[in-house]
């Protein structure tokens, strides 16, 4: 006879699974070993070993909570990896601690102001663990008896037989009781949790011992094992919820639908008076502990001077997550004033602020992190592509899809222009490479890929020679760039 | 020397793991008792009558009291069974913690918090929805 499995599982096709590649897909974490040392290439990040020191140090202080409120800028040339730092310690964290990415733009919104926009920002990167405690009544019925009245009116009376593997009991049931079991339908042979405080009821699935009484069962039907100890149990759950997610509940009567559509609106300075004190009162009591998270904001030179000034005095809250920021501007013109700053941030910001540096890539690390976005590119559309090959080899190894002095040329390239671009050829010629029918990509599908798609340098010098006859060319274009200096 | 270290820390989790088996057993007997001295009580409640005397079993022995003074022996026994119960799960907790604490296992987040019942399943329930 065959053996019924345990859990029926629908069958659906797993694109939930299938993540869409990001620039920082491969990215799994700092990788750093146990002192802290960052590994040559561990995790998906590969070099700029100073700047994963640095996060790694950071985030030995963010887990402690010793750096709630202060902040740290990560800057350096564009393709350094600024945005890969931040992601591997957003990884590192866990889902435990929050974690909120924003670009510096997302501010700007016709919907809410600047400030508030920023405070909501801060109060989704705090969490506040709570607890709850119920008793549960939790084990296999063994025989549901119902007595109806004889006289036709009047209360039902009952006795339900519920057992573990240590022991069995009886309980008298009321009305109201025998109302929901019947409603749930719960049989001799079901496993069924009763909640002590709300009297609901909830089946957890069929005892393994009754898998025979039926010769075939539905396609819902679960099997579980006799639960074991004893029958009535303490359960505690512990959630952690961010501030802003009790901001909304409770500054509307249906608050909660707001948490979905995204249209919180202005949340008035009293709800989150009140919510500060309510939360303060729960630390006090025991009741509740405060999870300072990470807000993660790229992009921050696009930030304006009224946003920096919020932002010092948002840091000196005491209920302030850990800021990092990211930018890739030098010495640059303060937005909303004429004042130019390193990175584009007020002096005294900077100030308050840790630098971490990142440095380009050398030509070594180039390869490797080709080499590991090959392997993600790859890994992906194996699960997307319905006609791939199945039979090659995983790309772990060298020869597997792309030839030696392939990969020589894409990163000779890359040094020679920059690593997203080299990243994007990786795509397309693998297309190319496909289209005639090769395994591998070889030097000649780089090669056309690289004549097919301009990078950066090669635009700009193609541009300055015909540059006439493109619309709207050098002289209109000052005209134009004096509009925007005002905006 | 290693392997003193190693026998000593063996000797020390061992102990806490079964002390916290101990624990556990503990508590499914109190639970045992708990529904049993419960099915007395409704028994009690549901067939007798009061002012007539009845039979019950105090551990080895068998008593013939009243039922009002055996129903007031339940419950009490009943209320000092459940505080058992409260004060074996502290117990258990604090023996999980120093377990864990031997292993050189990171701390359960939220594991001393008092809980908040009311509150907690009204924000679990809004954000669920």
């Amino acid at each position: 006879m065959a053996a019924i499995p345990s859990v029926k599982v629908a069958e659906v096709r797993e694109f939930s699974r299938i993540e869409r590649i990001g620039t920082h897909s491969h990215i799994r974490g700092l990788g750093l070993d146990d002192a802290l040392e960052p590994r040559e290439v561990s995790q998906g990040m590969v070099g700029q070993l100073t700047a994963r020191r640095a996060s790694g140090v950071v985030l030995e202080m963010i887990r402690e909570g010793k750096i709630a409120g202060r902040a740290v800028l990560i800057a350096g040339q564009p393709g350094t990896g600024k945005t890969a730092i931040a992601m591997g310690m957003a990884q590192a964290l866990g889902d435990n601690t929050p974690f909120t990415s924003m670009a510096g733009s997302e501010i700007y919104s016709l919907e809410m102001s600047k400030t508030e926009a920023l405070t909501q920002a801060f109060r989704k990167s705090i969490g506040v663990r709570i607890k709850e405690e119920t008793e549960i009544i939790e084990g296999e019925v063994v025989e549901v008896q119902i007595d109806r009245p004889a006289t036709g009116t009047g209360a039902k009376v009952g006795k339900l037989t519920l057992k573990t593997t240590d022991m069995e009991t009886v309980y008298d049931l009321g009305n109201k009781m025998i109302e929901s079991l019947i409603k749930e339908k719960a049989q001799a042979g079901d496993v069924i949790t009763i909640d002590k405080a709300t009297g609901k009821i909830s089946k957890l699935g069929r005892s393994f011992t009754r898998a025979r009484d039926y010769d075939a069962t539905g396609p819902q039907t679960r099997f579980v094992q006799c639960p074991e100890g004893e029958l009535q149990k303490r359960k505690e759950v512990t959630h952690t919820v961010t501030l802003h997610e009790i901001d909304v509940i409770n500054s509307r009567t249906q608050g909660f639908l707001a948490l979905f559509s995204g249209d919180t609106g202005e949340i008035k300075s009293e709800v989150r008076d009140q919510i500060n004190s309510k939360v303060a009162e729960w630390r006090e009591e025991g009741k509740a502990e405060i999870v300072p998270g990470v807000l993660f904001i790229d992009e921050v030179h696009m930030l304006d001077m009224e946003c920096f000034s919020f932002l010092n005095r948002a840091l000196e809250d005491d209920m302030a997550p850990v800021l990092i920021m990211a930018t890739n501007r030098g010495i640059t013109k303060i937005r909303g004033t004429k004042y130019r700053s390193p990175h584009g941030i007020p002096i005294d910001l900077l100030d308050r602020m840790v630098i971490i540096a990142t440095q380009p890539y050398e030509e070594k690390e180039m390869k490797q992190i080709l080499k590991i976005r090959r392997v993600v590119f790859l890994s992906d559309l194996r699960e997307t592509d319905p006609n791939y090959d199945f039979s090659l080899n995983r790309c772990e190894e060298e020869d597997a899809e792309m030839q030696e002095d392939a990969l020589l040329v894409l990163t000779r390239l890359s040094m020679e222009t920059s690593l997203r671009y080299a990243i994007q050829l990786i795509t397309v010629a693998n297309l190319i490479a496909r289209k005639r029918k090769a395994m591998e990509i070889a030097v000649e599908d780089i090669k056309k890929a690289y004549s097919l798609f301009l990078d950066e340098t090669r635009s700009t010098q193609y541009l300055k020679d015909i540059q006439d006859e493109f619309m709207f060319n050098e002289e209109d274009e000052q005209q134009s760039e004096v509009a925007m200096e005002t905006a | 020397m290693d392997i003193e270290k190693t026998q000593q820390f063996l000797i020390q989790t061992e102990t806490a793991a079964q002390e916290i088996l101990i624990t556990k057993d503990e508590l499914v007997a109190l639970d045992f008792r708990r529904q049993k001295t419960r099915e007395a009580f409704r028994a009690l409640k549901n067939d007798m009558i009061p002012g007539e005397k009845a039979w019950m079993s105090v551990g080895n022995m068998f008593v013939k009291t009243r039922t009002l003074k055996a129903q007031n022996l339940l419950e009490r026994e009943m209320k000092e069974l459940d505080k058992d119960i409260s004060d074996l799960h502290n117990k258990l907790k604090e023996q999980v913690k120093m377990l864990r604490d031997l292993e050189g296992k990171p701390e359960l987040k939220g594991f001393d918090l008092q809980p908040i019942t009311k509150e907690a399943d009204i924000i679990m329930k809004a954000l669920s929805k």
